[in-house]
């Protein structure tokens, strides 16, 4: 084997503990920034991808039968901008549902549904999606929408009464659906021969068209197809129409701001490997300087020193990347697939799982390289006798002002001891500063970003990426404790032998270890509470800035009704939607001018009162679990060994 | 005479199937004697300090001080031992350098619970001189001590120290007693 190789894994297998923190790090930074950045590219979220996955039409238009003759109706399949079109028999009637305890504080629902005649669920232009019962199965039977102004309930009372016809019939409620857009002209389905019998006994006769244009991807696009539809119609033919833009490009907003939201937690994890790996690379060379000298002592150049600790750091450091490569994918495929609507498998591009890995093992190369040739360049003699030289005077005013604390000795030279090790307390400062700083940042922001995602309308969202990436954050920042304190302790494994020797018991050990990193708690919480509170609304008005101010106002393309009752049901209920900006559930049906509540939205702090509290203890907690490990080596390490009595 | 130090039969390896550093060594330290333990580097000097300090355990034998046994004990009761029993000055001082030279010397008190100015006044009843004590000056106060009935074990490799300080001389050789000599005469074993 290589000599520089051969010293590398030796140096890898006598620093098991560094080794595996650098493959661990990796492993999650890397996963980290893979999962964001392919969300982030997720090729989906392409609009004119989204809309050929859709199965809908772009147009749904209901038409007074009335004032449109069948060969009108025919021509408008045939218009220059028209690819397909279906029609189905409707008809708008007037429904009273009872009340049901419970369900709209028990009073009956009432309002105008338009029924459309349709054999089944699926159909040429668009796809309706089952959510509870059946579809109809006989004459008399309704599978209402759930997106219905006038909506029962399956269950107890499953009767509604058609009151704006003759004799007053009575429709059996079977089942609850949706379309894949919210497609507000087709608020219930029935049988063909049901709308026949409804027009029998009164009810208007209507015709739902459906259409999918050549060109439908704004909302210029949009008005001048619905206006072609109209030229080629007599006026008021048209008595009611839906876009699919407005609740693709809402799903697709909700699908940005989410997956961007991902990025902060991507560039955390970056920032925190960072940190640690330049702490752990600088401590190791530090620690190896003995072991430096002997290898240059037998003939190891300085470039193939720098080589041997560059290989020590990156040997684990690819192991690590592979590993987050994999697990990163398996983490994001899933998230990106979960849409339904997207009816392709979606792969994360080839340069994405090349790109992310390679630049993880670029910046641990350039986080180990300054140490690595400092390593290089040290002269075998005071590499040989450098070790840990007494730095007198270092601290003890620190000491000797927490010896007069009324707290016992192991708790006051443990609050005291990072200040005689200022620069490795200062990377313990800076990986708790920073992983608590992500930590608030990520907290606050997966709840802000439900918040915004569901007052834009999308109904559910999957939280379990936030948390785990949270948890991701979180473990990081406790590894890089973990790391610079078990540095600390084995620099300082003579003063641990002697505190010992002199009577130190082994809880009294783990003790004080676990209090070298209170200080630094303390600190990096004050530091990193307001900043990551601070912050957090500043990353989330960007997320909304990037993703909702570019998008089009959609108000000209919001649904109207045939009857003006109906009409202006339909534009107070959107207002209304609009201004309370939250609906857990209840679906926008478009978005005009949403910038400015989202954008408002972002910039209200999501954090409670107890979660602030958590947060501050938080930084207490990684810290004293990353002392954990150190303080019980610490307690268990040999006195006589590092004595060197003789 | 009952003894106060008392090895038997100890042996010290530090691998499997190596060379012991002491090898069925049987040792009997009065209470206030003070004894002197010389011989070559290697021979067992510190390893012995050591066990009986409760530093580090035998392989085989018993190690026993005022009556109990040290070898047995868990490591925080043999911490409380040395912080209450046991004084100790090393070869390479091994002082923390973090804490003033007072500071170091109250450790093993403050270790105990004993707040500082009360182990500062304790320390300064024995002697005013100790913060500027050097050299003949700390031969001097172990000799009072030693006076006092403090019992002393203490490693030189100068027979001219040895006799300066301790009555009784023990000579090891390759982990085993070679000579054990009482102002020149051999101590009865």
């Amino acid at each position: 084997m290589n000599a520089v190789l051969k010293a590398a894994v030796a140096g890898m297998a006598r620093r098991l503990t560094q080794t595996v923190v650098i493959f661990v790090v990796l492993a999650a930074s890397v996963t980290a920034a893979l999962v964001g950045l392919a969300l982030v590219a997720d090729p989906a979220l392409a609009l004119q991808a989204v809309s050929a996955r859709y199965h809908t039409a772009d147009l749904a238009v209901t038409i007074d039968a009335t004032k449109a003759t069948s060969a009108q109706l025919a021509r408008t399949r045939h218009l220059p901008g028209v690819t397909k079109s279906v029609g189905y028999p409707a008809t708008t009637i007037d429904i009273t549902i009872p009340g049901e305890p419970g369900y709209e504080g028990g009073a009956p629902v009432s309002g105008p549904v338009t029924v459309v005649g349709r054999a089944s669920r699926s159909g040429p232009l668009d796809g309706i999606t089952q959510a509870t019962g059946h579809w109809p199965a006989r004459l008399g039977e309704i599978d209402q929408s759930e997106f219905s102004n006038a909506r029962g309930s399956v269950g107890d009372v499953t009767i509604a009464t058609v009151t704006s016809v003759t004799g007053k019939p009575k429709l059996t409620i079977v089942g609850f659906a949706f379309p894949t857009t919210q497609d507000q002209t087709q608020d219930t389905w029935a049988l063909p021969g049901e709308i026949t019998a409804l027009e029998k006994a009164g009810a208007p006769r209507q015709e739902e068209m459906l259409y999918t244009f050549s060109h439908a991807s704004t909302v210029a696009q949009v008005v001048a197809d619905l206006g072609e539809l109209r030229t080629a119609l007599p006026a008021g033919a048209i008595v009611g129409y839906s876009s699919a833009l407005p609740s693709a490009s809402q799903d697709i907003m909700g699908h940005g701001i989410r997956e961007s939201s991902i990025v902060p937690y991507a560039i955390m994890a970056l920032l925190l490997a960072g940190v640690i790996i330049a702490s752990v690379a600088a401590a190791a060379v530090t620690a190896g300087y003995r072991r430096i000298g002997v290898l240059k002592s037998i003939g190891f150049t300085p470039a193939q020193i720098a080589a041997t600790y560059l290989m020590q750091f990156g040997i684990p450091a690819l192991a690590g990347s592979l590993a987050g490569t994999a697990l990163g994918s398996h983490w994001a495929l899933p998230y990106i697939q979960e849409n339904p609507a997207y009816k392709v498998h979606v792969a994360i591009p080839v340069w994405i799982t090349i790109t992310v890995p390679a630049a993880m093992l670029l910046l641990t190369g350039l986080a180990a390289l300054v140490p690595a040739v400092r390593a290089g360049r040290l002269p075998a003699i005071r590499a040989i006798t450098a070790g840990q030289a007494p730095r007198a005077g270092q601290g003890r005013i620190a000491q000797w002002l927490a010896g007069g604390l009324p707290l016992p000795r192991p708790v006051t030279e443990g609050l005291a001891a990072p200040f005689t090790r200022p620069s490795r307390s200062a990377a313990t400062l800076a990986t708790l500063t920073v992983g608590l700083t992500a930590a608030v940042l990520a907290v606050g922001l997966g709840t802000q970003v439900t918040n915004i995602v569901l007052s834009i309308g999308v109904a559910y969202i999957d939280r379990s990426l936030f948390e785990r990436l949270t948890w991701l954050v979180v473990v990081l920042a406790g590894i890089g404790v973990f790391s610079t304190l078990l540095t600390q302790a084995r620099e300082r494994v003579r003063d641990l032998g002697i505190h010992k020797a002199l009577g130190m018991t082994p809880q009294q050990a783990i003790t004080m270890v676990l209090c070298w990193s209170i200080a630094p708690a303390i600190i990096a919480t004050a530091i990193a509470l307001p900043a990551g509170t601070a912050l957090e609304p500043v990353v989330a008005r960007a997320i909304v800035s990037a993703q909702a101010a570019p998008a089009e106002n959609m108000s000209p393309l919001i649904p109207g009704r045939g009857r003006g009752a109906a009409a202006r049901n339909a534009r107070q209920l959107h207002q209304q939607q609009v201004r309370n900006g939250h609906q857990p559930g209840r679906p926008a049906p478009a978005m005009q001018g949403f910038f400015g509540p989202l954008f408002n939205t972002a910039g209200r702090s999501p954090y409670t009162p107890g979660e602030l509290v958590l947060l501050a203890l938080a930084g207490l907690a990684i810290a004293i679990a990353g002392a954990l490990g150190p303080a019980v080596w610490a307690a268990g390490s040999r006195t006589t060994t590092v004595l060197r009595a003789e | 005479m009952d003894a106060l130090i008392e090895l038997s039969e100890v042996t010290k390896r530090y691998a499997a199937g190596g060379v012991p550093a002491l090898d069925r060594v049987s040792l009997a330290v009065a209470a206030g004697e003070a004894v002197a333990v010389m011989g070559p580097s290697g021979s067992g000097k510190s390893t012995l300090l050591n066990l009986v300090a409760g530093l580090d355990r035998p392989s085989v034998g018993t190690v026993t001080v005022a009556g109990q046994r040290v070898d047995t004990r868990s490591e925080t009761r043999l911490a409380r031992y040395r912080r209450r029993q046991v004084g100790m000055i090393f070869q390479f001082f091994n002082l923390l350098d973090d804490l003033s030279v007072a500071d170091n010397v109250l450790l093993p008190a403050q270790l105990a619970g004993t707040p500082r100015r009360r182990a500062r006044a304790r320390c300064a009843e024995p002697t005013g001189a100790v913060d500027t004590a050097a050299g003949a000056e700390i031969g001097q106060l172990l000799l009072d001590l030693n006076a006092a009935g403090q019992t002393l074990v203490l490693v030189t490799h100068s027979p001219e120290l040895a006799g300066r300080y301790a009555k009784r001389t023990v000579r090891l050789l390759d982990g085993r007693i070679a000579s054990d000599t009482f102002s020149g005469r051999d101590v009865e074993s």
